[in-house]
C-alpha cells in the first residue's frame, strides 16, 4: 500500500462533477390520479456519452440533490438520451416537474449495463412489471436497431391497472418490427380488457408465460419488476418452464448515493449494485440469497 | 514491505517531531480527560505517550464530515459549477496503531476503487487527503483490556502501510522505513538515523512476540474469526438470530463510526454557509402530502458527504416504499456479514474488523465484534452438535 500513497496515479476529476445538460423535451407517459403517481420522460442532450442499455445516470436536480435513473433509450440513438422517471420522493417529483429547456446535471454512466452480444442469435423475451419496463426499452430499442441478429422476440409487460402500462404509444411501432406483444393488468378497468389488440390477460403477467411460447434451451429473458415480481417471476420461468437461471438476466433497483460503489447504500451481500449490476443473472441472485434475499 | 531499518536515540524523536510540527501540521495522540484523541499541536511535549489508542480512529482526517464535493451557484435561475480550490497542506500523523493503519490501507483501497475493481472510480477528496499524509505507526507493547489486533491480523506490528513504524526499545527507537515518502524522510533526519544493528531488530520480534503471547495468555476478549466467518459466510445464521442482535441494537451508530474500516457516507445537497437562502433551503422539504417542490433558482449550494451507517434505519429505504432490510437485526446482518464473511474478505483482501476494539467499547447493548463472534461460535457448535 505504500506505493499507493506514493504514486497519485487515481485521480479521476470528473468523479463528483456533473456535466450538465439541457432537458430538451418532456413527455407525460402516465397521468397523476388516485393511486397512480406521475411518470415523464425526459428527453435531455446526448452529447458524446456512451452507454449500454441497463446502464443508469445520477441525475442532479441543482438545489436538491442526485437520484439514480434507468436510461431507457438506446446506445444506437443519437442526440438524445430518454430517462423515464416516476414521481415517488421529492427528487424524482422535481424531476416530473422540469420543463424544457431547464438545466440537470447527470454523472455516468454508472452500472454494468446488459451485454446484448452474448444473446446474439437467440430467441429474447422480455418481462416488464409497470416502471421496470424503463430500463428494458432501451435494450428492446437497441435489438429493434440490430433486428437480424435475434430471432423471436416477444415482450411481455404487466401493470397493477391498465392505465399504468407504460409506453402502450410505442406498442404498435413495435409489433410492426416483430415483436410479439403481450399485456396484463392486475385488475381491468372494464374497457381494456375487452379490446384485443394486443394481446392482453386480466391476471399476473406470470400468467403470460404459457401465452409466450418459451423455447428454453434457446431463450433469453429479461426480467426486470417490483421485487416480488422477479423472484416469483423467476422462478416460474426456470421451474415451469425450463429457463436456466444463467440465461435470465434481471435488473435490482436500490437505494444509491454515489453510483460509483463507494457510498455503501446499495450494497446487496458482498455486491455493490451500483457497479457490480444493476444487471444481474438470476442464477448470482439465487447465490445471494442464502445470506440475504435481493428481492 | 519494510525496506530499510533504522536506529534512533531516544532523545532524537522528540526533534523530529518538533521539526515536523514546525514544517507541517503534525498530529498526534493528545490526553483529553481519561481519553486519548489525535489533534494537532505545536510540539513535541504535548504528545502524550503513555496511551492505548485514541477514543476515535484518524479516520477522520480522511473522511471529515462534512465534506465538500461540489459547490454551485444559481445566476439568472440556472445552475453553474463552481470551481474548487483542493486543499494540500501536508500533514504528518504520529502515534497512530497498528490496527488503525490496516483499516487505513483498507479504506485507501476501497477509496481508490481497487477493491470493487473500478480505478477508475477513484475518489479524488479522499486520496488526495491520503496522499498529502505521512503515517509514522508506534507499535503497541500494552494493548488494553478491550484489543483483539493479534485475532485479525492488525497488529501489534504490520510489514506495510506505514511510511515509518516506530517501535520503542530499551535504549531507543527502532525505525521501519515502508515506503517511498518514508523512504525520503529517512533521508530528511540522516543525522538522526543510524542503520539498526541485529540486536534491535531482535528485541522488537522479542517485544511483538511477548505482546501476543500475553495477549493469549490474558485477555479475555476475542474476534472468532474461522469459526463465526464461517457461519456469517455461508448464511447458516438463523433469522432469530439476527432478530436477537436487533433487539440488543439500539441504532446509535456508534459501533461504524469509530470502526477503522467503516467508510459509508450519505450526500446532501445544503445550503452553502452564509450565501444560501435559508427560505429556499426551507422550501426543499417535501410538502408532503401534496406534490412535488420546485428547486430553487438563487442562491448558492454545496454537495457535501456525510457519514452514514448500515445499521441505521433509513439508510437503505427507497423512494416509493421499497425497504430491503426494513428490521433492525436484517441490517445488524449486513454490519457483521462486512466484517467476518469471507466473500468480503476475498474482496477486500483482508478481514473488514482489524480488532481495535473500538466497538466493543462504544456498544451500549453489548454486542461488539467480540460478543457477536463469540455468539456465532456457539451457533456453530451447537449446529455440530446437532449433526452428531
Amino acid at each position: 500500500m505504500s506505493a499507493v500513497a506514493a504514486q497519485p496515479v487515481y485521480e479521476r476529476p470528473d468523479l463528483w462533477a456533473p456535466r450538465l445538460v439541457h432537458v430538451l423535451d418532456v413527455r407525460e407517459e402516465i397521468a397523476p390520479d388516485a393511486n397512480t403517481r406521475r411518470v415523464v420522460t425526459l428527453s435531455l442532450e446526448r452529447g458524446d456519452l456512451d452507454y449500454r442499455p441497463g446502464q443508469f445516470l445520477q441525475v442532479n436536480v441543482f438545489g436538491g440533490g442526485e437520484v439514480p435513473i434507468s436510461i431507457s433509450s438506446p446506445p444506437g440513438l443519437p442526440g438524445a438520451l430518454y430517462l423515464t422517471v416516476r414521481h415517488s420522493g421529492a427528487l424524482s417529483g422535481m424531476l416530473t416537474g422540469m420543463r424544457p429547456g431547464a438545466i440537470v446535471g447527470i454523472r455516468g454512466p454508472c452500472g454494468n449495463g446488459f451485454s446484448l452480444d452474448e444473446h446474439r442469435g437467440r430467441d429474447l423475451l422480455f418481462v416488464a412489471g409497470g416502471i421496470g419496463l424503463a430500463p428494458l426499452r432501451g435494450l428492446l430499442w437497441q435489438v429493434l436497431l440490430e433486428r437480424g441478429d435475434f430471432g423471436r422476440v416477444t415482450l411481455l409487460h404487466g401493470a397493477r391497472c391498465p392505465g399504468e402500462l407504460l409506453y402502450p404509444w410505442q406498442h404498435a411501432e413495435w409489433e410492426a418490427q416483430g415483436v410479439e406483444v403481450l399485456l396484463s393488468a392486475d385488475r381491468g378497468d372494464g374497457c381494456w380488457e375487452h379490446q384485443e389488440h394486443p394481446p392482453r390477460c386480466v391476471g399476473l403477467i406470470t400468467a403470460l408465460f404459457e401465452r409466450a411460447g418459451i423455447a428454453p434451451d434457446r431463450t433469453s429473458v429479461f426480467l426486470c419488476g417490483p421485487p416480488i415480481m422477479i423472484e416469483l417471476g423467476g422462478r416460474e420461468l426456470m421451474q415451469k418452464f425450463g429457463v436456466p437461471a444463467r440465461r435470465c438476466m434481471t435488473t435490482l433497483e436500490r437505494h444509491m448515493k454515489c453510483g460509483v460503489g463507494k457510498c455503501g447504500h446499495c450494497v446487496v451481500v458482498d455486491r455493490y449494485v451500483c457497479v457490480d449490476g444493476p444487471v444481474f443473472r438470476y442464477d448470482e441472485l439465487l447465490a445471494l440469497e442464502r445470506i440475504e434475499s435481493p428481492w | 514491505m519494510v525496506e530499510s531499518r533504522w536506529w534512533m536515540e531516544a532523545d532524537a524523536l522528540d526533534r523530529v517531531l518538533d521539526e515536523l510540527a514546525r514544517s507541517q501540521t503534525l498530529i498526534a495522540p493528545v490526553r483529553l480527560g481519561a481519553e486519548v484523541v489525535f489533534r494537532p499541536v505545536a510540539r513535541a511535549a504535548d504528545v502524550c505517550r503513555d496511551y492505548v489508542n485514541a477514543l476515535v480512529p484518524p479516520k477522520r482526517f480522511f473522511l471529515p464530515t462534512p465534506e465538500r464535493l461540489l459547490r454551485y451557484h444559481f445566476a439568472d435561475g440556472q445552475p453553474v459549477l463552481d470551481r474548487d480550490e483542493a486543499e494540500a497542506q501536508p500533514i504528518t500523523l504520529f502515534g497512530v496503531r497498528s490496527c488503525d493503519v490496516a483499516g487505513l490501507t483498507q479504506l485507501t483501497a476501497f477509496f481508490s476503487g481497487e477493491t470493487v475493481g473500478q480505478r477508475h472510480t477513484a475518489d479524488g477528496p479522499f486520496l488526495r487527503r491520503r496522499e498529502r499524509t505521512t503515517i509514522l505507526s508506534v507499535v503497541c507493547q500494552k494493548p488494553g483490556d478491550t484489543c483483539m489486533c493479534v485475532c485479525c491480523g492488525g497488529g501489534p506490528a504490520l510489514e506495510s502501510g506505514f511510511d515509518w513504524q516506530l517501535t520503542e526499545l530499551a535504549k531507543g527507537w527502532l525505525v521501519e522505513v515502508g515506503s517511498v515518502r518514508g523512504r525520503e524522510l529517512a533521508g530528511h533526519f540522516a543525522a538522526e538515523l543510524q542503520p539498526a544493528r541485529d540486536d534491535a531488530v531482535r528485541e522488537k520480534a522479542a517485544r511483538v512476540h511477548t505482546v501476543v503471547e500475553e495477549f493469549h495468555r490474558h485477555s479475555a476478549l476475542r474476534v472468532q474469526t474461522m469459526a463465526a466467518g464461517r457461519m456469517v459466510s455461508q448464511g447458516r445464521l438463523s433469522p432469530p438470530f439476527w432478530a436477537e442482535l436487533g433487539e440488543r441494537c439500539v441504532e446509535c451508530g456508534g459501533c461504524a463510526f469509530v470502526c477503522p474500516t467503516c467508510s459509508c457516507f450519505n450526500v446532501a445537497d445544503v445550503p452553502a454557509m452564509g450565501e444560501g437562502d435559508v427560505a429556499l433551503a426551507a422550501g426543499l422539504e417535501p410538502a408532503a402530502p401534496g406534490g412535488p417542490t420546485a428547486p430553487p433558482r438563487t442562491g448558492a449550494f454545496e454537495r457535501v458527504r456525510l457519514r452514514d451507517n448500515c445499521v441505521l434505519a433509513g439508510f437503505v429505504r427507497q423512494a416509493g416504499g421499497v425497504y430491503p432490510r426494513a428490521s433492525c437485526g436484517e441490517r445488524c446482518r449486513t454490519r457483521f456479514f462486512h466484517k467476518l464473511s469471507w466473500q468480503c474478505v476475498q474482496r477486500a483482501g483482508a478481514l473488514g474488523c482489524t480488532g481495535c476494539g473500538r466497538c466493543t467499547v462504544v456498544c451500549l447493548g453489548g454486542i461488539g465484534i467480540d460478543r457477536v463472534s463469540a455468539m456465532m461460535t456457539r451457533e456453530l457448535v451447537a449446529a455440530k452438535e446437532a449433526d452428531a
